[in-house]
């Protein structure tokens, strides 16, 4: 009986101490980014469940707010010591983790870590989108465009053929009172924004115009000129006039899917959750042109940064980074949400060229790759206020304080002032 | 034993006597603060060591990550109060301080006033009735007033515009809607509390003197200008008090999740701009510094606040 009870207690504890070792020996990382239940949420726990299943590393998925929330919260975790092991960064925050903040090279990773080949599929181009001063900040991830959703129903109601929708926002301000007055009156276009400067960096490129500009061997804003106030009063007279609904993503998005704007200028992105939710026969087509100018749409989305700095987390991290970044885990996710593809060999792989071949909506998303330019974020350590300065200045025309170009040259000589000083090539 | 052995025993004794009579002065002089030590530690560790941390901070330039912070004197302080945002913020602040004061302080005691003429049943229901925002979480109230507010035609807002014939409204973009609507979002939630603050106050000034001024013939306004208002004028400023100190605090959350500032700054104020300094643009120099002139400018209001109303408040019953 004893020699029983005895080996019950070994038995027991060899077990205990089993599972204790096992228990060591999972690596369990965090994954902080912005893909809540209805913005990508569902196809990260794919990826992420993927993931342990091929390596049995553990991720953790964080939903963050936003990509500011994310480095609000991400610098007082940074300096309460907790590090999170793989970050999506927004791309306007490139040059501010690159100052500030204690990421991993790619360069430090590939040397600790392997997988030059895994490097040597990305285009130069879209290499170069995480390079400041020489260094690569982390792996390009998630890249999107903003496009015009509409609402083809509302199109048939007025009469218009849906399958031509117009290019030219002269053509869209043409037919826009026919659309508004066969649908009782609604605002025909929405774009919705953040609080950033994506959308009015589309406006105001658009139209010919810059953000910033190098000039004498320093950054200046570009915002002040003549183009950037057409480009940015081009929106402001549309909202003004009743046109055009005034909202951020948070009321944009619902009202668009409800039926109470004819338009929606959105991110690619936002695909997957849009196309799911409505009733009505949901079309998309290219952001307008603005004249003779060519069109210039911001790249959005995002980039991931390894911070982890233990040896066995930094090397899952990575692998995780891989991962998500490979033909499969690409294929993945811009299927799930809309992000254009990084490179060739996505469209290429037959899962994703099957649902191209059925997805006239994210064929548009990917027919403007050529007309994206670099989402511009302003230099030194004023950067973000002088983002914050543009940002008002799009609300004080908007809100028909100021007209556009009364607001621009003010933004422009508080910008000039913020970031003064900051050196550039060209 | 010999007269120096006694004299020399004696003395010790006394002596001894003595000091133990010493250390009971001293230990009984010690005593309070022993008693006292806990909660001035906390005080110590939690309030002023950050407040004297911000005091420094607020002299240096560079984020929270960044070890090396560079010394710029009063630069940041110059900086904050030359800049052509700081006077805007300071008159959004005292706006908003007005809206706090008509919708947490003189809406809710109006209408405890108004109680007076109800029976103990109907104040029941109007307190349960008016208390009930007070337990809601401040980001559930976001949200459903985030619905009453928005833009489009199935606002609840909207669609009462439009029962009059009236086109929708932008009610956060609207630069002059925008404060007003946000202030109404928090006066709601805080408004029940203050009542229920007010309805005590009232309840507690006793009948008698209520009783014995009508019943020698003082009229309504009498009774309210001669036993009411002064009876109740300590609760009054205690309501007062808390709303100045809260007020800003109050609106944070609304804030941050429906307006981030604007539009244009339309509803920033020094509490919310010291969160964009400090965790939107990092530069925590220029949010240390925003801290210290809102101490300053909130300890002088609070001060002057209590010496005016010192003077004119009794607090005998």
């Amino acid at each position: 009986m004893r020699k029983s009870l005895v080996g019950l207690v070994l038995l027991a504890l060899a077990v205990m101490g089993f599972g204790a070792v096992q228990a060591q020996d999972t690596i369990t990382i965090e994954y902080w980014n912005i893909n809540n239940e209805g913005f990508g949420g569902p196809t990260v726990d794919l990826l992420v469940e993927q993931f342990a299943a091929e390596t049995g590393v553990v991720v953790e998925p964080r939903v963050q707010e936003s990509y500011p929330a994310l480095v609000q919260n991400l610098e007082t975790q940074l300096a309460g010591g907790n590090i999170p092991d793989v970050v999506q960064i927004g791309w306007p925050y490139v040059d501010y983790v690159y100052n500030n903040l204690p990421f991993i090279p790619v360069s430090e990773l590939v040397a600790s870590w392997g997988s030059d080949e895994y490097l040597a599929q990305f285009p130069e181009n879209v290499l170069n989108l995480t390079n400041v001063g020489g260094t690569n900040v982390g792996m390009a991830y998630s890249l999107s465009n903003p496009i015009m959703y509409y609402n083809a129903d509302m199109f048939v109601a007025a009469g218009l053929d849906p399958d031509t929708p117009p290019t030219t926002w002269e053509g869209w301000l043409e037919i826009a009172p026919a659309l508004s007055e066969a649908n009782g009156g609604i605002p025909v276009f929405n774009f919705g924004y953040g609080a950033d400067n994506w959308i009015v960096q589309a406006f105001i490129e658009s139209n010919g115009g810059n953000i910033l500009v190098c000039e004498n061997g320093e950054y200046q804003t570009g915002v002040g000129s003549a183009e950037a106030a057409a480009g940015l009063q081009a929106w402001a007279d549309v909202v003004l006039s009743g046109q055009s609904l005034n909202a951020g993503y948070a009321d944009a998005t619902p009202a668009f899917i409800a039926g109470e704007t004819v338009t929606y200028t959105y991110t690619i992105a936002g695909r997957g959750a849009i196309q799911s939710q409505v009733a009505y026969d949901l079309r998309a087509t290219t952001f307008p042109q603005f004249g003779e100018n060519p069109i210039r749409i911001p790249g959005g989305g995002n980039l991931l940064v390894v911070f982890a700095t233990d040896p066995a987390r930094q090397e899952a991290a990575w692998n995780f980074v891989q991962f998500l970044t490979s033909v499969e885990g690409l294929s993945e996710w811009t299927r799930g949400l809309g992000y254009v593809p990084l490179y060739d060999a996505v469209l290429e792989e037959e899962a994703y060229a099957e649902f191209i071949a059925d997805n006239p909506i994210q064929q548009v998303g990917n027919s403007q790759l050529p007309n994206m330019v670099r989402w511009t974020s302003f230099p030194g350590p004023n950067g973000l206020a002088a983002g914050e300065a543009l940002f008002r200045a799009t609300q004080a025309a908007l809100g028909g304080e100021l007209p556009a170009v009364e607001a621009l040259a003010a933004a422009a000589e508080e910008i000039n002032g913020l970031i003064a000083g900051q050196a550039c090539e060209g | 034993m010999s007269q120096t052995r006694r004299q020399s025993l004696y003395m010790t004794e006394h002596g001894a006597a003595h000091e133990r009579a010493g250390w009971r002065v001293w230990l009984r002089k010690l005593t309070p603060y022993f008693y006292l030590a806990p909660a001035l530690i906390v005080i110590v560790v939690f309030v002023y060591l950050p407040l004297i941390r911000t005091v420094e901070i607020s002299l240096h330039q560079g984020n929270l990550l960044n070890p090396t912070r560079t010394y710029v004197g009063l630069d940041n302080y110059i900086e904050l109060i030359t800049g052509k945002l700081f006077g805007e913020i300071l008159l959004q602040s005292a706006l908003y301080l007005l809206f706090a004061v008509i919708g947490s302080v003189i809406v809710p005691i109006s209408l405890a006033m108004l109680t007076l003429q109800l029976t103990d049943r109907e104040v029941d229901f109007y307190q349960s009735a008016l208390f009930l925002p007070t337990v809601i979480a401040f980001n559930v109230v976001v949200l459903i007033w985030a619905f009453f507010f928005l833009p489009t035609t199935g606002g609840l807002f909207n669609q009462i515009l439009a029962a009059f014939g009236q086109p929708p409204s932008d009610w956060l973009k609207d630069p002059l809607l925008a404060l007003p609507s946000i202030a109404l979002i928090a006066n709601w939630k805080i408004m029940g509390f203050h009542f229920l603050l007010a309805i005590a106050g009232l309840k507690a000034i006793p009948k008698e003197y209520l009783e014995a001024a009508y019943v020698d013939g003082a009229s309504g306004w009498q009774l309210m200008r001669r036993i009411i208002l002064p009876l109740f004028a300590p609760t009054g400023l205690f309501i007062l008090i808390i709303t100045l100190i809260g007020a800003m605090d109050a609106v944070f959350t609304p804030i941050r999740i429906m307006t981030e500032g604007g539009p244009n700054n339309a509803t920033n104020n020094l509490m919310y701009a010291i969160f964009s300094e400090g965790f939107r643009f990092f530069r925590v120099g220029q949010a240390s510094a925003l801290s210290i002139i809102l101490i300053v400018l909130f300890g002088g209001l609070i001060y002057w606040q209590y010496r005016l109303f010192d003077r004119n408040v009794s607090y005998d019953r």
